[in-house]
């Protein structure tokens, strides 16, 4: 066997006997380091649920929806219809989803007195209606006729229902959806398009934005985008100033275990100090010793860490955490969360910087402290 | 194989006054008794000889061995019983000799003929914990000299022991003497060690020591 594994398998031996006799020390360390671990776990968890929380709640709300409104005059008119199958083929490819709904100026009237909303479609097929004049109502029967006046003329429309797509428009309820080559003589004199685009990214919300300031600086279209662009940013920032506070909390937990654990292992150091020098003057370097010191304090940094990590999850996973409002700690699935090993290497800095005292103590010339 | 101390001066961190001033002393193989009172600085030469520690001015030049205190001159050429003979803790007596003659490269059945030379072969598996005084004094110098080193220093090795245990040491490190060349020096101020001198020091006749 060569001699180092012996005086490691020595210091070993010599570590379990001091644990043995005065427990309180190992104790100590694991119970810092467990706690400093629980509470890690804790800001990770909590930070981890906002995230998610967010992440639903902007899905939920269609948050990353776009509407564009855009007023276009007569002069502008016609060649915006001619050559919007490729802006709308342009659009289609920026967006996950995409309507675009062209609105000439006047109505159909419907029951005699009731004006409802007159909209084109490009390819109405595309969006599940036949090629025809359909009156979308969810008040009439499906499948029926209903008689329409638009612009003096009295026409026929086939009553459907909306599709999910027309759905999400809470705002509508009755209206009247045509072919826009059948309504193409109502927008000459000009027409309101209305633009509904869902993005699958902020970045492609970003160049949404940018495509419509484009169009309005050269083209001079009168465009009105809403969306909620600005608020996404900012949850943005959020989000990266979250990646931060775990960055932060897991070297706070560093520091923190570093420091206690520091402390307790100089005052173990200041015992062991005369061992060590003694293993010294048998011709055994500093660095042998200091690598001993690291993994024995890297191991119990790690293992108190992993106890305060599996007493969080067993909490989670036993208790009703309810009554305290933090029942999402059960459904967060922490161990299995990748910020849990930001954790651990805190704790393996923090086994490393509790070895800082040690290291300045090997240097401590032997013949000061041999008697 | 000499050692030769030019004009070493020697103050512990956050002392006022010099332990050692200016010492000028050659050691030749053979053992050297250095003899003075309680204080005047023979540990403290003893430290020096051994690279424990750094002379505050002046310097130690000893041509045939390795740098003094380096990781090469303590693993093979060194070896020291202290005053406080510094056994291994919570091991036997045998781990200890055997696991300093692994550190220095040299067979462990050297440690057991030294353990048997100091009869001490029959406690070598007891602790040392469990040793009366006497006994560790002898495992402290079986392991030193179980090394075979070049340089051996002995730090008041019979204080407190009867004349039984003196007898003993006294023959092991005559032994050591004749059977190795090496330079074994002794601090102590015990006159039954005198026989086994090669030379004697008077530390504070001989040489230049701070009052």
């Amino acid at each position: 066997m060569n001699w180092w594994i012996s005086i490691v398998i020595y210091l070993w031996q010599n570590s379990l006997r001091r644990w043995i006799e005065q427990p309180l020390s190992l104790l100590s360390k694991l119970l810092i380091a467990s706690m400093v671990g629980c509470l890690g776990a804790l800001v990770i968890a909590g930070a981890a649920y906002l995230g998610d929380e967010l992440d639903r709640q902007l899905a939920n709300r269609d948050a990353l929806s776009i509407n564009i409104f855009e007023m276009v005059d007569g002069f502008q008119a016609n060649a915006l219809i001619s050559r919007d199958s490729t802006e709308e083929q342009a659009w289609a490819s920026t967006a996950k989803e995409s309507l675009i709904l062209y609105q000439p100026p006047i109505g159909a009237i419907i029951d005699v007195k009731t004006t409802i909303e007159l909209l084109g479609l490009r390819n109405i097929e595309a969006h599940g209606y036949p090629d025809t004049l359909v009156l979308v109502s969810d008040k009439r029967p499906a499948g029926s006729s209903v008689v329409v006046q638009i612009d003096k003329v009295r026409v026929e429309a086939l009553v459907l229902p909306p599709t999910e797509e027309f759905k999400r428009d809470q705002t509508r309820r009755e209206f009247l959806l045509a072919p826009l080559h059948r309504i193409a003589p109502l927008l000459q004199k000009g027409f309101v398009r209305q633009i509904f685009l869902q993005v699958g990214s902020l970045q492609d919300m970003r160049r949404v934005h940018q495509i419509t300031e484009t169009m309005q600086l050269l083209e001079n279209r009168q465009m009105n985008i809403r969306s909620a662009l600005t608020i996404l940013e900012r949850l943005e920032t959020i989000r990266e100033v979250q990646g931060y506070v775990l960055i932060a909390a897991a070297l706070g937990s560093a520091l923190v275990l570093g420091l206690t654990c520091g402390a307790l292992a100089w005052m173990e150091f200041r015992e062991d100090r005369y061992l060590l020098s003694l293993i010294r003057s048998f011709g055994v370097g500093r660095v042998t010793l200091l690598v001993y010191a690291v993994l024995e304090n890297c191991a119990i940094a790690v293992v108190g860490v992993l106890i305060g990590l599996g007493l969080i999850q067993l909490a989670s996973s036993t208790l009703d955490l309810s009554a305290l409002g933090m029942q999402w700690l059960g459904n967060i699935g922490l161990l299995e969360r990748p910020e849990i090993r930001w954790i651990v290497l805190g704790a393996i800095c923090g086994g490393l910087l509790s070895c800082i005292p040690i290291g300045l103590g090997l240097r401590k010339p032997l013949g000061l402290v041999l008697k | 194989m000499k050692i030769t101390c030019h004009q070493i001066c020697y103050t512990y961190p956050g002392g006022h006054r010099p332990v050692l001033d200016k010492i000028d002393q050659s050691f030749s193989p053979g053992t050297t008794l250095l003899k003075g009172y309680s204080g005047c600085g023979k540990s403290t030469l003893l430290r020096l000889l051994g690279g424990l520690i750094r002379p505050t001015s002046g310097h130690i030049e000893a041509p045939d061995f390795p740098p003094l205190g380096s990781k090469e001159f303590l693993r093979k050429d060194f070896a020291m019983v202290f005053q406080e003979l510094n056994l291994l803790p919570l091991a036997s007596a045998e781990r200890n000799v055997s696991l300093s003659c692994r550190i220095a490269g040299v067979p462990a059945t050297n440690g057991s003929e030294w353990l048997e030379r100091l009869g001490i072969l029959e406690f070598s598996k007891r602790s040392v914990e469990t040793l009366s005084g006497g006994q560790k004094q002898r495992v402290a110098l079986a392991r030193a000299m179980a090394k075979s080193p070049r340089l051996l220093l002995l730090d008041e090795p019979t204080s407190g022991l009867d004349d039984k245990n003196t007898e003993i040491i006294l023959s092991a490190i005559r032994r050591f003497s004749e059977n190795q060349d090496a330079i074994c020096v002794i601090a102590t101020h015990d006159h039954r060690l005198d026989p086994i001198a090669h030379e004697l020091v008077d530390f504070h006749r001989h040489l230049s020591v701070a009052e």
